[in-house]
């Protein structure tokens, strides 16, 4: 065996030259043999010389023939030579590994772990987060918002929009989309998310539909007929894939829209969740809908552009900033430094990252802990080989004395390793998706692109990526260190021993691992005990046996026009040109006929088999929705916008507190007689009371002006009960306060922004048993009193619990699942490492028995050791997890910082783990007979 | 260079150069000498025309070469055969055999048709 090595990359560039050398030397020995001969022969010097030339032939013609050949057959032979290497070295790690089969198997399932989760969550990551949206170059397109000192995201309003559209030219494409819940009535009626846009947003994306044509400018003229454009998979699911849709005319809402055209199959529009999921799956034209003029620094806008060829989105951010700058000096009053948000300035975002705004930082942190857990994999799996390394130095010493250089020892170990790593990987990558489908569905719906999470080639990349650098990390160091031999050391006293420090590096792999782990594991299950305390809150409803059943009003029916509000209110703005903005919004009612079809509704429901009793809300409990506003003016003397008190309205019928549960701790619920004429009633929860009444018992009996429509007056009411809270948004709600006022005493006059909340109706039904299978009679006895309400939600109460804590329940089961991982990566890696540790010592073991030492004597000995590391490793830890924690108190609800029970649990399990790790081995080597061990050598 | 010089037909070379080298290892001007020495001055009219062959055949491993001393005490690179090279050099002497013999009997029948 040719000792080879990495020496031929040093050799190579000289090599050629050596080549022309030899072959040089070969010729000039011909020459001058011929000459010699020659001249033994009688020729003179000159003719010899000359003779021997004709007789070569033309030595530059030869010279490179030959030359030719030369560097031939030294490539053939240094290719075949290689192959050759590297087949015999593949044979011997692979029947290193099969030789060790228990080891093979431990590291490798170390790597699949790493591997795996690592995949998993970057392809969530990548899917939600990086991967371009599906149009023509995505990174020029953006998401085009407002922004001032109060608000980081703000909606826009249509003067602002066509003024900021008008007055630049960086972005070649602009077009105002809306987004919109929208009822189709294909084949039953059927709530849909919709985007209303203007026709250029088909070159912002620049997808043309499959089917029929895109929107024209024609159709953005206000007067023009309203037409629509389906998803692919709403034309499949709801038009059963008819081509002949095109030019049919299909009732949205109340309306008519023509449907003009059907997109690809593979165009997909997501937003951020705004009403519903975040799927776009109808396009609707004419955004504006009636209005042109209202200049607010929010809007119902989220315009989308497609920067120009050229301009960084920087620059076009720098350069619609100047328009914005402008109109705040026009409109001081509403855009400007008077205005009550502050200066509006324009804020551009990549489409893609706008519509993942809501997850982005749950995500990084997600991102975080994975990497966490890779390095803990890394050290880990280093630990291991290392282990592994050491335990086989006898061998590499002979390989080594037999003529193996420490380039070939390096490439032969690191080969082993490679090998793990690549079975690791092919694991690893099973056990991704598997990770990625339940994570699918696990996931809270709002999690826009989730569902295109899976293992494609850019996800299949990640994870040879993390493959290489899990080979380089767990690899280099136990191949460095494991081959760095000192030969004479072992002819000297038979012992191969690894040359330098030879124990601080393990011992510092040791510490690194404990520290890493206790780390990741108490900082994981700080924030898991956080999320357990979030979805362990008391709904404050009784949730069993109840169905929310969830409609909207139609406008057009339920809520005639009755005005404007120049013509119909006494609202007073802050200033001149709010005022004037103010005055043309149209007022409506929603009046007697609302009130009538609750109760016919009511009863119909009521009437039906196993309910026992039907109340009425706005909006459910639990469902994170509602109205939600000033409830009260502000304080004499406190800064203006300051200090907002702010609460929840729910309209509801007399029975609701009974119907759900929830109790009445001081006064009275409602009752029948608190009807439209009787005297103005309230009642409010715990919170309200506490935070803005002096507590539950000066509460009762207060009066307190109540304004529903912020452009009515508003209505002195009484406060006649106080209720306990019930959950809103979710278990962390920052603000719970709530007031409830009777469903018969809402008040009738609604603004045109305001008027859909007071459309909002719900059914709370109360049966006798699990609701499910009575959902197809609920929906009938909706349908015979009014056929063309669609049903907006219809589901549980339960259920619309459950998901409401959707969201913390699916991190505590990833973080749980990461900190799993990580603790048992921990206690292997230990137990490997330290009984590997004192396997290593038997030598020294057996001479201080020999010396006289007793067996517990070394037992105590090596104990020590293996608790001296732990305690250093989870002392690292514990001050990287309480570093960790502070980042995570920003990010996290709910996280307290210290929660000393938890890291209690995980330092206890570590020191076990160590303990074992140690007790075992340290005992058998305190029973080996001394003379043994010191023979065994 | 003389006209009347034959040119060596293709792959000859080959089998002369192991045959050279079957007596024991030469370096490449011993192997030109013997050849030119055998076939009286008939053959290899360029002696450089060896070298690229003795290269050509090593590639193959017909033949190794290692660096030695030559009579004359000079540093000189000799050529032997290997194992394989001593099969090879049995199967052109077959093959070069049946084949001389053939054009010797095409050449020494008459030119008739039929015959």
């Amino acid at each position: 065996m040719t000792p080879r090595g990495f020496r031929w990359i040093f050799r190579n560039p000289f090599r050629g030259r050596r080549l022309e050398q030899e072959v040089d030397e070969e010729i000039a020995f011909h020459l001058e043999e011929k000459v010699r001969e020659l001249e033994v022969a009688g020729w003179t010097s000159g003719e010899a010389r000359a003779e021997a030339r004709r007789q070569f032939g033309s030595v530059p013609r030869w010279r490179a023939a030959t030359l030719d050949e030369s560097r031939r057959r030294d490539r053939t032979e240094r290719r075949r030579g290689g192959l050759e290497t590297m087949r015999q070295d593949l044979g011997t790690a692979f029947h290193q590994l099969v030789r060790r089969p228990g080891f093979a198997l431990l590291t490798v399932a170390v790597l699949a772990a790493g591997i795996g989760t690592s995949t998993a969550v970057w392809a969530v990551l990548d899917a939600v987060l990086f991967r371009p949206l599906p149009v023509p170059e995505p990174e020029r397109v953006v998401s085009i918002m407002g922004m001032t000192d109060r608000f980081e995201t703000l909606g826009v309003s249509p003067a602002n929009y066509l003024d900021w559209k008008a007055g630049q030219s960086a972005i070649e494409a602009m077009a105002a989309t809306r987004a919109t819940t929208v009822t189709l009535h294909a084949d039953r009626p059927e709530r849909i998310g919709a985007l209303r846009v203007e026709s250029e947003f088909f070159d912002v994306v620049g997808v043309d539909p499959r089917l029929g044509r895109r929107f024209l400018p024609e159709d953005d003229r206000p007067d023009a007929e309203s037409v629509a454009i389906l998803s692919h998979g709403l034309w499949v699911r709801a038009f059963a894939a008819d081509p002949d849709v095109l030019g049919r005319p299909v009732r949205v809402g109340n309306g008519r829209v023509t449907v003009v055209g059907v997109m690809p199959p593979d165009f997909r529009y997501l937003d951020v969740p705004v009403w519903g999921g975040p799927e776009r799956e109808l396009f609707l034209s004419d955004p504006f809908q009636g209005d042109r003029t209202s200049r607010w620094s929010g809007g119902y806008f989220w315009p989308v552009g497609r920067i120009a060829e050229g301009i960084t989105l920087e620059q076009a951010d720098a350069r619609l900033d100047a328009v914005a700058a402008r109109l705040a000096e026009a409109y001081p009053g509403i855009n400007g430094a008077a205005a009550g948000s502050g200066v509006l300035s324009v804020r551009l975002d990549p489409l893609k990252e706008s519509s993942s705004q809501n997850v982005r930082g749950d995500l990084f942190l997600v991102g975080g802990a994975a990497l966490l857990l890779l390095l803990v994999v890394g050290v880990s799996a280093a630990g291991l080989l290392l282990a592994r390394v050491m335990d086989r130095r006898r061998e590499l010493a002979v390989r080594s004395s037999l003529g193996a250089g420490r380039g070939r020892l390096v490439r032969h170990v690191m080969l082993e390793i490679g090998l793990l790593c690549a079975v690791g990987a092919a694991c690893g990558i099973a056990v991704a998706g598997g990770a990625v489908r339940t994570v699918r569905r696990l996931a809270p719906a709002e999690v826009a692109w989730l569902d295109s999470a899976g293992l494609d080639h850019r996800v299949l990349v990640g994870a040879l990526l993390v493959a290489s650098f899990l080979w380089l990390v767990a690899g280099l160091p136990p191949a460095l260190r494991g081959t760095r031999l000192d030969l004479l050391a072992w002819l000297k006293e038979g012992t191969p021993t690894i040359a330098g420090g030879r124990r601080w590096g393990r011992r510092a792999v040791i510490v690194a691992q404990m520290a890493l782990a206790c780390a990741l594991v108490s900082v994981a299950g700080i924030t898991l005990s956080a999320y357990a305390r979030l979805t362990d809150v008391d709904p404050g409803v009784e949730t069993e046996n109840a169905t929310v059943l969830q409609v909207q009003l139609p406008r057009s029916r339920y809520a005639p026009k009755m005005g404007t509000v120049g013509e119909l209110t006494e609202y007073e703005a802050e200033n001149d040109a709010w005022q004037e903005q103010m005055d043309p919004t149209p007022m409506f009612e929603v009046g007697t006929e609302a009130q009538d079809l609750v109760r016919r509704v009511s009863e119909r429901l009521g009437g039906l088999p196993g309910v026992r009793e039907v109340a009425f809300a706005n909006y459910p409990p639990l469902s994170g929705s509602g109205v939600w506003g000033t409830a009260l003016p502000e304080p004499e003397g406190a800064p203006p916008g300051e200090e907002r008190r702010t609460a929840y309205q729910k309209w509801v019928s007399p029975n609701y507190f009974d119907a759900l549960g929830i109790r009445v701790l001081r006064g009275r619920g409602f009752s029948d007689q608190d009807g439209p004429a009787a005297a103005p009633v309230l009642v409010v929860n715990e919170t309200f009371a506490e935070r803005y009444l002096d507590g539950e018992d000066a509460a009762l009996g207060t009066t307190l002006p109540i304004s529903e429509d912020p452009y009515v007056s508003p209505v002195e009411r009484t406060v006649v009960g106080v209720v306990n809270d019930v959950v809103h948004s979710g278990p962390h709600d920052p603000d719970r306060a709530a007031m409830y006022i009777p469903l018969a005493q809402r008040m009738a006059l609604w603004n045109r922004n305001q008027v859909a909340f007071a459309l909002r109706a719900t059914f709370l039904i109360r049966t006798e048993r699990e609701p499910e299978a009575s959902f197809p009679g609920f929906r009938e006895a909706l349908w015979s009193v009014d056929p063309e309400l669609a049903v907006r939600e219809l589901r549980t109460l339960d259920d619309l619990h459950r998901s409401l804590t959707a969201k913390p329940r699916f991190y505590l089961w990833l973080l749980g699942s990461f900190a799993g991982v990580a603790l048992l990566l921990a206690a292997t890696g230990t137990l490997g490492l330290l009984s590997q540790r004192v396997h290593q010592r038997t030598h020294e073991l057996g001479v201080r028995r020999a010396l006289g030492a007793s067996a517990e004597a070394v037992v105590r000995l090596i104990l020590k050791e293996g608790i001296g590391l732990t305690a250093v490793g989870v002392t690292l830890g514990l001050a990287g997890s309480w570093a960790l924690t502070r980042v995570l108190m920003s990010r996290v609800p709910g996280v307290q910082g210290w929660a000393p029970g938890v890291q209690g649990v995980v330092v206890l399990f570590l020191f076990l783990t160590a303990l074992a790790a140690t007790w075992i081995p340290a005992r058998r080597a305190g029973r080996v007979d001394p003379m043994e061990a010191v023979r065994s050598e | 260079m003389t006209d009347q010089s034959m040119t060596l037909i293709r792959g000859t070379l080959d089998l002369l150069v192991l045959k050279a080298l079957s007596a024991g290892p030469r370096h490449g001007y011993a192997v030109s000498q013997w050849i030119k020495r055998v076939t009286d001055g008939e053959l290899l009219v360029e002696e450089g025309s060896l070298y690229p062959a003795l290269h050509r055949i090593q590639g193959k491993g017909w033949i190794e070469s290692r660096w030695g001393r030559s009579d004359t005490g000079r540093r000189a690179r000799f050529y032997e055969l290997t194992t394989e090279g001593e099969k090879r050099l049995e199967r052109e002497v077959e093959m070069w055999r049946r084949y001389s013999a053939a054009i010797e009997r095409a050449v020494a029948a008459g030119g008739d048709p039929g015959s």
